[in-house]
């Protein structure tokens, strides 16, 4: 894993590698990353359906999707 | 009349680089804006699913990001309205959002192996007695797309950070994570002078 360094005053180029410390941290940090992720798009998920059920128990009552969007939007 | 100069650039020979870093940024000339161009590809390894995210950082100040954009699903139909994250999210284009959000180029029908990401990042500089101050950027994106889909995208992101502009670094996904730019991956800093006048 390396970090590109572009000198723009000299066109000097450097590739410089992690220090072992560096990636490890940056893997348990990425492990936590995706574990938030997954819990906003479970959250973003249960939004939808909730979404999608009001709708539909508006539908129940007899309201058109005209209605409908007058009162939600 | 407003110019444009190349500053640095470069292309990767490796499939490890997770940051690219342009330093040595003159803080005597005239800059009224900085661009930086990229045509990138996220290297794939088994750890390392579809998602994509761009990040940056000033003068080794870690940016934050507001998510917003539009994403096109391919037709006239399929494109989202503008849309926010963090509370805010907009009606439109919820569909959308993990995905653009997460950039899951897969998840919106993106194809990597149809060609490269497209990343334009402009940095505007203020002006007067806080000249060459910059905090925040706007980053524009498009993805590779198969035979039905496109992707385009921005993000706002920002930093604290109120120094003299000296260094940049864009990162392959947020800079916590050990994901990296494909070999033959390009990046071009550009500066912009007098675009007032």
């Amino acid at each position: 894993m390396h970090r590109l360094v572009v000198n723009c005053e000299t066109g000097e180029k450097q590739l410089v590698a992690y220090t072992a410390e560096e990636i490890a941290g940056a893997e348990a940090e990425a492990a936590a990353a995706n574990e938030e992720r997954a819990a906003r798009e479970a959250e973003d998920a249960q939004r939808a359906a909730d979404k999608e059920s009001g709708n539909q128990k508006l539908k129940d009552l007899g309201l058109t999707d005209d209605e409908i969007a007058a009162i939600t939007s | 009349m407003a110019t444009c100069e190349l500053l640095g650039s470069t292309t990767l020979d490796n499939n490890t680089t997770h940051s690219v870093t342009f330093s040595g940024i003159s803080t005597s000339d005239d800059y009224q804006q900085f661009e930086i161009l990229s045509s990138c590809r996220l290297y794939e390894t088994t750890s390392n699913p579809q998602g994509v995210e761009f990040w940056y950082s000033v003068n080794s100040t870690t940016s934050g990001y507001v998510y917003g954009g539009i994403v096109s699903q391919g037709s006239e139909t399929g494109i989202a309205s503008p849309w926010r994250d963090g509370g805010t999210g907009q009606a439109g284009g919820h569909t959308y959002r993990n995905n653009a959000s997460y950039w899951n180029v897969t998840a919106i029908g993106g194809n990597w192996a149809k060609g490269k990401a497209f990343n334009r990042i402009l940095i505007p500089q203020a002006q007067g007695d806080s000249r060459r101050k910059c905090a925040q950027i706007r980053m524009w994106t498009s993805f590779p797309r198969n035979d039905s889909y496109g992707h385009f995208s921005s993000h706002f992101m920002y930093v604290g950070d109120t120094a003299d502009l000296t260094s940049i670094t864009l990162y392959c996904n947020s800079p916590s994570t050990s994901y990296y730019f494909a070999e033959d991956s390009s990046f071009m800093l550009y500066g912009i002078k007098d675009s007032n006048a």
